[in-house]
């Protein structure tokens, strides 16, 4: 299906809506303080906390970066609409985290026109 | 998206040396690809970039039209060349540069009522016009008919006087 709307994580914490999300802008200003697509990639366990807090970048310049840290650390990593899964290992797959990921990689997509889909469905099978 | 190769260059993550480039300098040549084809500075790098799409299929459409302008533009040159040069080597050519354009959009119901109505007019005109031919064509058969057999009834009557006449001698 086309893509329309940008994803965003929307929350409400400390009386305040936040509306997380990335542009443009925001891809380069990471890009120019070093953390780069591949770079993140390899970045398993810091790339997270790394992504939550650009993603403030875009509607919240100005929010600090230890309030940033408290609200990364209180919320669940699961969306309230969505089923946890698990991953190969039978461990629950860190939702947010996915979710963050495929923001970013939607930004790209959409920039460079890889994002267009064609209509043929496919499935995996083991 | 446009496979062109100004948009292919566009869009590749190499530069012009196909140097591999940072996603940040991918982005600054993105940002002149997408200004070229009319996005505004600021939509690029703060708006809502699913957008980005409409603006290139408009370019592509907007590539397509001027494509077909071009080959519309072509095409009556090719006419008015084909009428010149007829018309420079044969003194009897009936060749003719078009009147008006040619029709580009779909004629609407009122268009094609009356296309209709012209065409019935000119069928029933030409019906007429056989008719006359036909008529005149047989009306000069018959005239002619009439001369010969007044021609002929002359000839039998001079011929029965000749044989009537008593030869003298």
């Amino acid at each position: 299906m086309e893509r329309n709307e940008k994803t965003r994580i929307e929350f409400d914490a400390n009386g305040k809506h936040y509306t997380l999300e990335f542009n443009a802008s925001v891809m380069k200003k990471m890009d120019r303080d070093g953390y780069g697509i591949e770079k993140l990639q390899g970045m398993v366990f810091t790339a997270p906390e790394i992504l939550f807090r650009y993603a403030f970048l875009a509607n919240h310049p100005t929010e600090s970066r230890s309030t940033i840290t408290a609200l990364f650390k209180s919320l669940k990593r699961s969306a309230e609409d969505m089923s946890i899964e698990y991953d190969d290992e039978g461990r629950p797959v860190d939702a947010l985290m996915q979710t963050l990921g495929d923001m970013l990689a939607e930004v790209a997509e959409e920039l460079t026109g890889r994002g267009e889909q064609g209509n043929v469905s496919w499935k995996v099978t083991k | 998206m446009e496979s062109d190769e100004i948009t292919a260059q566009a869009l590749s993550d190499k530069d012009e040396f196909g140097k591999k480039l940072s996603f940040g300098d991918m982005l600054d040549k993105l940002c002149v690809y997408y200004m070229s084809i009319g996005v505004p500075y600021e939509e690029f790098w703060y708006g809502d970039y699913t957008k980005l799409k409409y603006y290139v299929r408009l370019h592509n459409l907007n590539v397509e039209r001027q494509n077909e302008q071009l080959w519309l533009q072509g095409m009556y040159f090719y006419e008015a060349l084909s009428v010149a040069l007829s018309k420079s080597f044969n003194k009897h050519s009936n060749a003719k540069y078009p009147d008006k354009p040619h029709r580009l959009t779909p004629l609407t119901d009122e268009e094609k009522e009356l296309e209709k109505k012209k065409k019935i007019e000119e069928f029933r005109a030409a019906l007429d016009e056989m008719g006359r031919r036909f008529e005149a064509k047989h009306k000069r058969e018959r005239e002619l008919a009439l001369k010969k057999q007044q021609q002929d009834g002359e000839n039998i009557g001079s011929t029965e006087s000749n044989i009537s006449r008593p030869a003298n001698g």
